[in-house]
């Protein structure tokens, strides 16, 4: 943790003196977080990208206000939070306080008897999981993906999104039981067990 | 914990690792209940299927292009507010060797004090009316508002150059 912050520190002081290199190592080093961020918040595929280029013009024009203050990772997944929530205020695309507002229940999120025929065969799980995670509410998408993919804790995910750390992990439980649920709608419980992925 | 069936909270936290004093009782349970297991099985696919990396990649010129929207840094770095420093102070330096070389030292003494003169003649007026103010007051009030004033000077001159010059804030 100390060895990476001294290595944060001078790479964010080289591009604080100008240098542009420092700045794409920057970039290359933190490109996999902030696109699984934008990936589960930004639905519109052709924005994504753009979405990314403003996060990251973000960090360099807000990179002197860094006062290691939190890990630069998780002020750098704020930022694209903030940044895919602006836009989708923008869009006027509802947010997760729209959709959401109690109990989640597997019925919530679609009806499975609609699902594509895909569906009706045996396909890959994770390739499933994954269209699953998309009928979730944003919220549940995101703590899913920082948590499991990014692998930052609970503390994180709620400095990230502005919640409690008892909220964040309350949303995951809940997004995993009801993922598990939907899969159960789909496979039997056995035949759940015995997938190979 | 070997008689009521794990709930869906504790199998995750499990899973999660976040039960580490309760490991040792789960797995007794888990032994000797198969609907445990069961659900405890499928939590675990569920699980590696979530680690699964996601499907995006950004394209392969994501950050040359981001670059070539950077500006080219400007003297407005750190260093280069350093360099505007020292240019102003050997131009300022240049400046006036140039005028005493040219004007000679007692001209430009006599010059800068006719500019000075209203100056010291208003310090004067301001310490005659402090030395009043104080004398007006007792010696524990007195130091309490010098005290204040000192303050609020270094404030201003902090807040109104040092800051600004010395380390300027990036505007969020």
């Amino acid at each position: 943790m100390k060895i990476e912050d001294d290595k944060n520190k001078a790479l964010i002081q080289n591009i604080l003196a100008g240098d542009k290199r420092g700045f794409q190592t920057l970039i290359e080093q933190h490109q996999r977080l902030v696109g699984h961020i934008v990936l589960r918040l930004i639905s519109n595929a052709t924005d994504r990208e753009d979405v990314c280029q403003d996060v990251f013009l973000k960090i360099y024009q807000h990179l002197a206000s860094f006062q290691f203050e939190s890990k630069l990772s998780t002020w750098i997944a704020r930022i694209a939070y903030n940044t895919c929530i602006n836009y989708l205020e923008k869009k006027r695309i509802p947010l997760f306080e729209d959709l959401f507002t109690g109990e989640v229940s597997v019925n919530d999120f679609g009806d499975s008897n609609n699902l594509p025929d895909e569906y009706t065969e045996r396909v890959d799980l994770a390739h499933r999981i994954q269209k699953e995670i998309k009928q979730l509410p944003l919220q549940f998408q995101t703590i899913l993906t920082l948590f499991h993919l990014d692998e930052m804790s609970y503390r994180e995910i709620g400095e990230i999104m502005s919640l409690p750390e008892g909220t964040v992990k309350s949303y995951l439980f809940r997004a995993r039981k009801c993922l598990k649920e939907r899969l159960l709608e789909q496979y039997q419980p056995e035949e759940l067990c015995q997938l190979s992925i | 914990m070997s008689t009521q069936h794990l709930t869906d909270e504790i199998i995750q936290e499990y899973l999660d690792g976040g039960v580490p004093h309760l490991e040792a009782a789960i797995r007794s349970h888990l032994q000797s209940c198969g609907r445990c297991r069961r659900r405890l099985a499928q939590y675990e696919q569920l699980y590696v299927a979530l680690d699964e990396e996601v499907d995006f990649q950004l394209s392969e010129n994501f950050a040359e292009n981001l670059l070539s929207r950077i500006p080219e840094p400007s003297l407005d770095t750190r260093f280069g507010k350093w360099l505007t420093v020292f240019l102003w102070i050997f131009g300022l330096g240049l400046g006036i060797g140039t005028t005493i070389y040219y004007l000679g030292f007692e001209k430009i003494l006599n010059g800068t004090m006719l500019l000075v003169n209203p100056f010291i003649a208003i310090y004067k007026l301001l310490l005659t009316a402090f030395q009043n103010f104080s004398a007006a007051l007792n010696l524990n009030l007195f130091f309490v508002v010098s005290a204040g004033l000192v303050i609020l000077i270094i404030f201003f001159i902090d807040r109104l150059f040092l800051r600004q010059w010395l380390f300027p804030k990036v505007t969020q």
